[in-house]
């Protein structure tokens, strides 16, 4: 029931989130800026690797809403035996909901849309690119730091994509900033 | 349309967009390089000899492939994501673990086999000729020593009704489990122990128990006389010898060439396995030591003492201590023992109730003996349950209600770390006999009487004791 609520409540709000964030007067607005090492497994039925990739994002907090524009680049390579694998650039946008804004330790849901970059070379095998994009949902932790209230440890585990036979799972530990 | 309505649909939509949003094609590059990257292949390729280019109609035969490492020098046979397809048209068909099931008319096809991105093609074509009869023990010269195994393919010559030439290939799936072997003695003509031969899943394996010169035939129906048997022509075959030694160890041993049998010890009840090692002399002058447990001749001196079994791969023999505080010897031999052996003891691995041996002087047989020691079990504790219920030595386990009965249950465990049920080996003494009784003819069940409601019975085990307390209800 609980959660029903929960999903009840984030399409009411995913419908009527511009009116929310442009017409509601609201406690809390603002932008910030977030930063943290990633990995994304590259998961496949016969194997997986996990590059890691640098994640940069800028996002306009209102309430318990937060919308997200994430850049990642590369920061390493990974490989699978002679398979190697980079994640060049993933680009995303996410809606972010916080059911219990005052809670200490923030528990946020995330929807959104990604579009990630693999590179893979293979010995005979031409280096190939390929982009993927999807829907992306996830859930995220974070917490302020009691010296730096503006500061906020987080955590994100994000469903990048999921295709027939590919999966992209995003996990980030990082830092969040509100300006 | 309700806001209720509008919900559902806004959550539909959603799930479908989650699933939905794949793209097979587009992944499928992606998912072929970690296909072939989880094997490290970088090429793959049919073996040459495993697979046969010339299949009979209505038959069948497993395909196989091997892959190239990323090293550029390994081969690795290839068991698993393999995709196998038949070229357009084929009547014939294969599954999905490489068995090409050959359709009933005369084809030729393309099997191709991909791992990812990586595939190779093998030519096959299927034929109407009719099986005659096996005119070839071995596609190449069997060389073997006694107490060796070893793979056969026989050939067999088909005949075109069509008048082409005959053909001359392996015995296909649908012949080779009809064949019956014959083996005799060279120099007397005489059925032969020397050697046996004996198909499995379409594997005919050559097993050499003796030395000696044997003839062979083959004797199968002949498909294209219609069906009679046809006998093959005598295939001459030499078994050799060249064991140096035979010794007996423990199966766990990893290294042959070292293997000692130092712990003797067998416990009660309990299994040890052992295996024959032979050390053969090889044609270039090393030596090779191999298990040869399948085709030696195994016996036993004292079968009250401990049994003996072969396991069911036969490579390994299994010896059971039955008395403890006792001796058995444990014999093994390779070659022509002196002891009488029966036809089915060939077929099924040779495990005589008697020690085996060779006769002095007989150059054709080494044999090698062990005295094992069958030792007692050493119990480390005991614990006990009461009508299901655990209870601890020496402290009141209270019932909730008045039971008719008590049953106790006995386990002890071992030093060896086994433990099993030891109640009608533990001895009791019931120190409540006013309140419960031993039902007669049960060790360890008691009726429960009118009056009191401090049951305590003195449980001992070799040397473990026990004191069972259990507190009644009125």
């Amino acid at each position: 029931m609980v959660v029903k609520l929960r999903l009840k409540q984030l399409i009411r709000y995913a419908v009527f989130t511009y009116l929310a964030v442009f017409a509601a007067p609201s406690a809390y607005a603002g932008s910030y800026i977030a930063l943290a090492p990633a990995q994304i497994k590259i998961k496949t039925d016969p194997g997986s690797t996990k590059p890691t990739m640098t994640d940069f994002r800028l996002g306009y907090e209102v309430d318990e809403h937060k919308f997200e524009l994430a850049l990642m680049s590369s920061f390493d390579e990974d490989n699978l035996n002679e398979l190697v694998t980079d994640i060049p650039s993933v680009t995303s946008i996410f809606y972010r909901y916080n059911p219990d804004p005052r809670s200490s330790v923030k528990i946020e849901f995330i929807l959104g849309y990604s579009q990630v970059e693999i590179e893979s070379t293979y010995p005979n095998v031409p280096t190939s690119s390929e982009t993927f994009e999807g829907v992306s949902y996830g859930i995220g932790i974070e917490e302020a730091l009691q010296s730096i209230p503006q500061l906020k440890f987080k955590i994100d585990f994000i469903q990048m994509y999921k295709g027939d036979d590919l999966e992209l799972r995003l996990f980030s530990v990082g830092f969040r900033y509100e300006f | 349309m309700n806001f209720k309505s509008a919900y559902h649909f806004l959550i539909c939509t959603f799930m479908l967009l989650l699933t939905a949003c794949g793209d097979a094609e587009k992944e499928a590059p992606l998912v072929d390089l970690f296909t072939a990257a989880s094997q490290d292949l970088i090429a793959i390729d049919f073996p040459a000899g495993a697979n046969e280019d010339v299949i009979s109609i209505d038959s069948f035969f497993d395909y196989t492939i091997e892959g190239l490492q990323s090293n550029g020098v390994d081969y690795v046979p290839v068991t698993s994501n393999i995709i196998w397809s038949l070229s357009d048209g084929a009547v014939s068909t294969i599954d999905a673990s490489g068995r090409l099931s050959a359709g009933s008319v005369a084809e030729e096809l393309t099997i191709t086999a991909s791992v990812g991105h990586l595939s190779a093609t093998f030519d096959v074509r299927i034929s109407a000729a009719k099986f005659d009869q096996v005119v070839e023990l071995n596609s190449t010269a069997l060389i073997i020593n006694m107490c060796q195994a070893q793979e056969i393919v026989p050939i067999g010559n088909y005949i075109n009704d069509d008048g082409s030439p005959d053909e001359q290939r392996p015995v296909d799936s649908t012949v080779i489990n009809t064949i019956e072997w014959l083996i005799r003695n060279a120099e007397d003509d005489t059925p032969s122990q020397r050697a046996f031969i004996k198909t499995e899943n379409n594997i005919v394996n050559f097993q050499a128990l003796e030395t000696g010169d044997v003839i062979i035939n083959a004797r199968a129906p002949s498909v294209s006389q219609g069906g009679t048997v046809v006998t093959s022509i005598d295939f001459d075959q030499t078994l050799d010898n060249n064991l140096n030694s035979i010794k007996i160890c423990r199966s766990t041993d990893s290294n042959l060439d070292t293997c000692t049998l130092t712990n003797k010890d067998v416990v009660e009840n309990n299994v040890v396995s052992l295996v024959a090692v032979g050390n053969y002399e090889q044609s270039d002058g090393s030596d090779i030591s191999q298990n040869i447990t399948a085709y030696s001749k195994w016996g036993i001196s004292d079968t009250d003492n401990a049994s003996i079994a072969l396991s069911t791969d036969l490579q390994q023999l299994n010896i059971t201590g039955i008395l403890e505080d006792t001796t058995t010897d444990v014999s093994v031999a390779c070659g022509n023992v002196e002891q009488a052996v029966t036809d089915e003891d060939i077929e099924t691995g040779v495990v005589l109730d008697i020690p085996v041996s060779c006769a002095n002087g007989n150059v054709n047989c080494l044999q090698k003996s062990e005295t094992m020691d069958i030792i007692s079990e050493t119990p480390t504790d005991i614990s006990i349950t009461a009508n299901d219920l655990d209870l601890q030595d020496n402290i009141a386990r209270v019932f909730a209600t008045r039971p008719a009965s008590i049953k106790l249950k006995v386990t002890a465990d071992f030093s060896n770390s086994a433990s099993r049920d030891v109640t009608d080996e533990a001895e009791y003494d019931n120190r409540t006999p006013n309140v419960v009784t031993k039902k007669s003819g049960t060790d360890a069940e008691y009726t429960v009487l009118d009056t009191g409601n401090n049951v305590e019975i003195f449980v001992e085990f070799e040397n473990q004791n026990f004191t069972v307390k259990i507190t009644l209800p009125n």
